[in-house]
C-alpha cells in the first residue's frame, strides 16, 4: 500500500517553476496543458466535488435516468435537507434545512451560469418543471455561497447544467425524448448540436402540458373544488460558441392554472391563470491572457413577465364589511428588465493558489408594473401601479482565494462587497477550510456570511395584494458555520457527514396579522445531514440520506418544515439494459407557526418505482415510473388563514418515457 | 459518448480519458524510446481482467480517438489482452494495466521489468504490485511514479517530467 506521498513540485501550473532548459520540450509543455485541461474539467463538472469547500450533492443524468427523475423538482427532493413548501399562486418553493419557508428567494438557480431567480418574488417556480431529459447535471450547494464567485446563495444554489451546455469537453449528444403519463401529460422534446472547426452551436426545447387538478376540501370562503394546476410549459435554448466568443440564450414560457390563488382562495374561474415568461440573452467572451492567468467578460440581459388572472373573491364574497355579489378578479401585468455584466480574472498562476477576482452589475428596472381589479366580471377595470417605480441597481466586487497549504490542507478566503441604490450594502467574507487527511477521509469546515435582499413584493408593493410591502425593510442575514466529513469508501461508495448552525438576522416574511413582509426578528436553526452511498455488484446502488433540522424559523417554531427527513433509493441492474430502482421519501411531520392553532401537517412516505430498460449502442432509453405507488394521500402546509385545510398532493402517477439519442 | 460507456467495476469516465490523453505522452519522454520502439512504431499494450474487457477497448478507443495512428512523429499501435492471454513473446513499448489481483500485476510487471518498459496502473494503489507510473484527477490532475521500482525498472524521463510527477514512496 502507498504509505507516503511526497511532493516533489505542486502540478498546477508548474510550467511556471520550470527552468527555461525544461521548457524546450514540447512534448513536457503538452503534457502539462492535458493535465491542466483535466484539472479544469474535474473542477468545472464537480468531478472533484467532495474536495471541495462546500457540502454539495451533484446528480448527474445517468442517475437520474435510472432513477425515472422526470423534473428538477423531484430531482430536489432527493437532495437531503430539503423540503418543498407552496407558496402564491402554487409556487413550489424548495427549503433548505428549514431556513425561512415563506421566503421564495432564500436559494439561487443558476441556468448554466445564468442566474435565473424572478426580482419580483426571488423565486424560480418557472424552472421547476424543466424535463430531466435536457439536464446534464444538478449541482446543490446546501448552506451559503455558491460554487460561482458571483453569485449570493443565501440558504442554498442549484446549477443546472443542460445538455446542450454540456462543459465536460465532450461533444454535445443529440437526443429527442417524450413522455406520456397521467393527467394527460404530454412532454416532447430534443438537444441538438452543430460543430464545425471552431464554430458549434447547440440548441435544446421542451413542450409540456397536463391538465392535472388537486383537490381541496374548503378555502377561507367556504368554496370547495380543485386547483387547477394545469399547465402549458415550453423552452427554447439557444447556444453558440465561435474561438473565444460564446452566447448562451433561452425563451421559455410557463401557463399555469391559478392554482391555490394569488390570495389563497380558490378561483370560480377555471380558465384563471398565471402566465410567466423568461427570456434571456448572454454573451460571453474568454481569453488565456496568459499562462495561469483567464479573463472572462459577460454581458447579459433578463427579461420576465408575469401575467395573472385570479377571480380572489367568489361571487357573493365578503370582506370585511364589503360585499362582492360578482366576486373580485385581480389582474397582474408585470414586467422585469435586467442588464447585467460581469467581468472576472481566474488567476492559477501563482503557486498554490486560485484566485477569482471579478466585478459583476445589474441594473433592474420594472417596465411594466400594472395591477387591475374588477368586480364586474371583468367588464370594467380599476387600473393602478402594483409597484412603486424603484429600479433596482447593484454592483458588486468580489474576491475569492483558495490556497493549498500543503498537498492536504486547502483553505479558501473570500469577501464579497455588494452595494445597491435602494438596500443596505452588504459585505459577504467566506472562509473555508479542506483537510484530506488521506484519500479516504476528508475534512471541511465553513464559515459564511451571506444575505438576501428583498424581493420587490416584499419592498415595493403599492397596496395590500392580500400581501403589503415595507418600504424600509431590510435583507436577511445569515452567519453560516458548517462541518463537514466524507469517508471515502471506494470511487462510487462513500459516507458523509455534516452539521450546520446557522444564525438568521432580520427574517422577512409576512406571518402576521396584516399580511405583510417585513424584517421580523433573528433565529437559530441547527442540524445535520447523513449521506450513504454504496455501489456493489458493479451496478447495483443504494443511496439513502437522513437529515434534521433543530432550532426555529418563524418566532419560536420551526414551521412549515419537516425537522426529520429521509430519502433513499435502491438500483437494482438486471443486465447492462433492464435495471429496477426505487425510491423512498419519507418526511416528517411539520409544526405551524405561533397562533396557528391547527394541528401538526402530518408526516409521510412516499415510494417511486422506475423500470429503466436502455439499448446502449443504439442510445434508446424507454422508463417507466409509478410516482406515488401507494396512492397515499399527503400534505403541503397552508399559510396561517388561508386554507384550513393543507395542501392535497397528487396520488398515485404513471409516467411512461422515451429517448433516442443519436 | 466514453462518459456514459464506462461503467465496469470501479473505473472513473474521467480518469479513463485523462489516461489515455497523458500516458502516451508519458510514454514520449522516456529517454530510451528510441531502442524500444520496434521498427520505430509505439506500441501500447492494455492488459485486463475478463470483466474489464469493455473498459480496455473504451481506452483503446479513447487513445486512437486522441492520437490516431501516430506519437510523436512515430507510428503508434495500442493493443488490447487479458491477464489469461498474455503473451510474453510480444514486447511492447509500454503497458498500462487495469485493475486485477497481485498474481495478475506481478505477471506482466516482471515481463515489463525484464525489457525495462514502462507499466502505468489504472490506480495508484496498485503501486504495491510494483507498477510504475500512475494518475489520478482528483482536486487536481496528479502523476505518480513509484519509488520502489524506480530502480528495478531502470527507465529513465526526460529530467522536467520528475518535477512535474510526485514520488510515492
Amino acid at each position: 500500500m502507498v504509505k507516503k506521498i511526497c511532493a516533489v513540485l505542486p502540478v498546477l501550473l508548474a510550467s511556471m517553476t520550470l527552468h527555461a532548459d525544461d521548457m524546450e520540450s514540447s512534448e513536457m509543455l503538452s503534457l502539462q496543458e492535458d493535465m491542466q485541461e483535466y484539472s479544469r474539467i474535474a473542477t468545472k463538472t464537480r468531478q472533484n466535488v467532495d474536495y471541495m469547500p462546500y457540502i454539495i450533492s451533484a446528480w448527474d443524468s445517468d442517475e437520474l435516468d435510472q432513477l425515472g427523475i422526470s423534473t428538477l423538482r423531484e430531482a430536489l427532493e432527493l437532495v437531503p435537507g430539503i423540503d418543498i413548501s407552496i407558496g402564491t399562486v402554487g409556487a413550489t418553493v424548495p427549503i433548505f434545512r428549514g431556513s425561512n419557508p415563506f421566503a421564495m428567494g432564500q436559494s439561487k438557480l443558476m441556468i448554466d451560469g445564468v442566474v435565473v431567480n424572478d426580482k419580483m418574488t426571488g423565486g424560480y417556480n418557472q424552472f421547476m418543471d424543466l424535463p430531466a431529459d435536457m439536464i446534464k447535471r444538478i449541482e446543490i450547494v446546501r448552506g451559503p455561497g455558491s460554487l460561482l464567485s458571483y453569485v449570493n446563495g443565501y440558504a442554498g444554489s442549484i446549477h443546472v447544467i443542460t445538455k446542450a451546455n454540456r462543459d465536460d469537453g465532450l461533444p454535445v449528444a443529440p437526443e429527442i425524448f417524450a413522455e406520456l403519463g397521467t393527467s394527460q401529460y404530454k412532454t416532447g422534446g430534443f438537444v441538438a448540436a452543430h460543430q464545425q472547426e471552431s464554430f458549434s452551436v447547440s440548441s435544446d426545447f421542451f413542450y409540456k402540458t397536463h391538465d392535472q387538478v388537486l383537490p381541496v376540501a374548503i378555502d377561507r370562503y367556504g368554496s370547495s373544488g380543485d386547483a387547477q394546476q394545469w399547465l402549458e410549459n415550453f423552452s427554447l435554448g439557444i447556444n453558440a460558441q465561435y474561438d473565444n466568443f460564446s452566447v448562451k440564450s433561452r425563451l421559455s414560457e410557463r401557463d399555469g392554472g391559478a392554482s391555490y390563488g394569488q390570495s389563497f382562495s380558490l378561483s370560480e374561474d377555471e380558465s384563471d391563470y398565471i402566465t410567466i415568461e423568461n427570456k434571456y440573452v448572454e454573451f460571453g467572451y474568454v481569453e488565456d491572457v496568459s499562462s495561469g492567468v483567464t479573463a472572462e467578460i459577460t454581458l447579459g440581459y433578463i427579461e420576465l413577465t408575469r401575467l395573472l388572472q385570479n377571480k380572489v373573491i367568489p361571487d357573493g364574497g365578503v370582506v370585511g364589511i364589503n360585499v362582492f355579489p360578482n366576486g373580485m378578479y385581480f389582474l397582474v401585468d408585470i414586467e422585469e428588465q435586467t442588464f447585467y455584466q460581469r467581468a472576472e480574472l481566474q488567476i492559477s498562476a501563482i503557486d498554490s493558489h486560485q484566485i477569482n477576482l471579478g466585478v459583476y452589475a445589474y441594473q433592474s428596472d420594472m417596465a411594466k408594473r400594472e395591477g387591475r381589479d374588477s368586480d364586474d366580471d371583468m367588464q370594467t377595470f380599476n387600473v393602478y401601479d402594483i409597484l412603486i417605480d424603484q429600479p433596482r441597481n447593484m454592483y458588486s466586487l468580489y474576491a475569492d482565494d483558495l490556497i493549498d497549504l500543503s498537498e492536504q490542507t486547502s483553505v479558501q478566503i473570500g469577501i464579497k462587497y455588494d452595494h445597491y441604490n435602494d438596500v443596505e450594502s452588504q459585505l459577504s467574507p467566506r472562509i473555508a477550510l479542506v483537510h484530506r487527511h488521506d484519500d479516504r477521509n476528508i475534512y471541511k469546515f465553513m464559515y459564511t456570511h451571506s444575505y438576501r435582499e428583498p424581493s420587490w413584493r416584499e419592498q415595493y408593493l403599492t397596496r395590500k395584494a392580500f400581501y403589503s410591502s415595507t418600504l424600509e425593510i431590510k435583507p436577511e442575514i445569515v452567519d453560516a458555520y458548517e462541518l463537514g466529513y466524507i469517508r471515502k469508501i471506494d470511487l462510487k461508495s462513500h459516507v458523509k457527514v455534516n452539521t450546520y448552525y446557522l444564525s438568521n438576522k432580520d427574517q422577512i416574511h409576512a406571518q402576521n396579522i396584516t399580511n405583510t413582509f417585513q424584517n421580523s426578528g433573528d433565529n437559530n436553526i441547527y442540524g445535520f445531514e447523513i449521506e450513504f452511498k454504496k455501489t456493489f455488484n458493479n451496478s447495483d446502488q443504494i443511496y439513502l440520506n437522513y437529515s434534521y433540522v433543530g432550532g426555529e424559523n418563524v418566532g419560536d417554531e420551526l414551521a412549515n418544515s419537516a425537522k426529520k427527513m429521509a430519502k433513499v433509493y435502491y438500483v437494482r441492474s438486471f443486465s447492462d439494459a433492464l435495471s429496477l430502482s426505487t425510491i423512498v421519501k419519507m418526511v416528517d411531520e411539520k409544526d405551524r407557526i405561533e397562533g396557528d392553532l391547527r394541528g401538526n401537517v402530518h408526516g409521510y412516505a412516499l415510494v417511486d418505482l422506475s423500470i429503466n430498460y436502455q439499448l446502449k449502442p443504439e442510445n434508446i432509453r424507454i422508463n417507466l415510473s409509478v410516482k406515488n405507488i401507494f396512492d397515499k394521500a399527503y400534505y403541503l402546509p397552508s399559510p396561517d388563514n388561508t386554507y384550513p385545510e393543507d395542501f392535497e398532493q397528487e396520488g398515485r402517477s404513471m409516467l411512461l418515457g422515451l429517448s433516442v439519442g443519436f | 459518448m466514453l462518459a456514459c460507456q464506462v461503467s465496469a467495476g470501479n473505473y472513473d469516465p474521467l480518469l479513463i480519458r485523462a489516461q489515455a490523453a497523458i500516458f502516451p505522452k508519458i510514454v514520449l519522454l522516456d529517454q530510451g524510446l528510441a531502442r524500444k520502439a520496434h521498427d520505430d512504431v509505439i506500441t501500447i499494450n492494455i492488459v485486463y481482467t475478463a470483466q474489464d474487457v469493455q473498459v480496455a477497448q473504451q481506452l483503446k478507443e479513447a487513445i486512437e480517438e486522441k492520437y490516431g495512428d501516430a506519437l510523436g512523429g512515430k507510428k503508434m499501435v495500442v493493443s488490447i489482452s487479458s491477464f489469461d492471454n498474455f503473451d510474453h513473446s510480444v514486447i511492447a513499448t509500454a503497458y498500462i494495466i487495469l485493475q486485477g489481483s497481485e498474481l495478475f500485476f506481478k505477471k506482466v510487471v516482471s515481463h515489463a521489468v525484464y525489457h525495462e518498459r514502462i507499466v502505468f496502473s489504472y490506480s495508484y494503489a496498485d503501486f504495491e504490485y510494483d507498477a510504475l507510473i500512475s494518475m489520478n484527477v482528483k482536486e487536481k490532475t496528479y502523476i505518480y511514479i513509484n519509488k520502489a521500482t524506480v530502480h528495478l525498472y531502470g527507465v529513465s524521463f526526460m529530467p522536467a517530467f520528475y518535477k512535474i510527477a510526485k514520488i510515492v514512496e
